[in-house]
């Protein structure tokens, strides 16, 4: 099936090298925080790192739908914290980057009268602000009860070795 | 943050060459060596580069001297 317009493809391929970028990096930092015992904040980062392969998944798919060729090969600038603090940070940045990446995306594929892509630019724009208001969260807690104190909690105290 | 994962380079180091004196990009990677392998990170260290000292960078040259 043809798209409403060859941008449309440029827009999902967009959006597919933004996604894909931030599964490697949340991936890496799962494994990251993982290993230094914080395992409550790697499970988050794990989990979202595959939700958002699969946002790569549905992109790659609705690009193939529309006979086009999904770009895996290019990524953005994979940017890694170097402290639990500084990775909250970063994913907060790239969340909200995420948010006018896809509200602009929208608004193009409403303009080009390409409804059905709209929408799922917006869901994923929902998606995404709920991603970055966590973030947000967090870092405020950090603000509240200091580095330490909210670390403190992302230990798992009674974990055994596999 | 790390930005050259060939080299494992972070934010500070690019930083710390600037402060050291590197004033081009080419500088830059040679005292700190990112940017020297797949060159992915070029454009993550220029940014770095304009950020830290706007007002050096103001007009930062891609090579040092431009072919003729």
């Amino acid at each position: 099936m043809q798209p409403a317009s060859p941008r449309v493809v440029e827009l999902l391929n967009d959006a597919l090298t933004f996604e894909l970028t931030v599964t490697n990096t949340y991936f890496l930092h799962a494994r990251m925080m993982d290993n230094w015992g914080l395992p409550r904040l790697g499970k988050v980062f794990y989990d979202l790192s595959i939700e958002e392969m699969r946002d790569a998944d549905a992109l790659l798919s609705r690009i193939l739908m529309f006979d086009g060729h999904p770009n895996v090969q290019r990524l953005n600038a994979i940017q890694v914290g170097e402290r639990p603090e500084e990775m909250l940070s970063l994913a907060f940045e790239s969340e909200k980057a995420a948010v006018a990446q896809f509200n602009t995306a929208a608004n193009e594929c409403h303009d080009l009268a390409d409804h059905g892509t709209a929408a799922m630019f917006e869901d994923m724009v929902r998606e995404e602000e709920k991603h970055a208001d966590w973030f947000e969260g967090q870092l405020d807690a950090i603000q509240r009860v200091g580095a330490a104190q909210y670390l403190a909690q992302q230990i798992d105290p009674g974990a055994r070795p596999e | 943050m790390i930005v050259c994962h060939c080299h494992v380079v972070n934010d500070r180091a690019v930083s710390d060459s600037i402060e050291r004196g590197a004033r081009t990009l080419s500088q830059i990677c040679r005292a700190t060596g990112a940017g020297r392998d797949c060159g992915a990170c070029i454009f993550s260290v220029k940014r770095l580069a304009c950020e830290h000292e706007s007002r050096v960078f103001s007009a930062l040259p891609e090579v040092e001297v431009a072919a003729s």
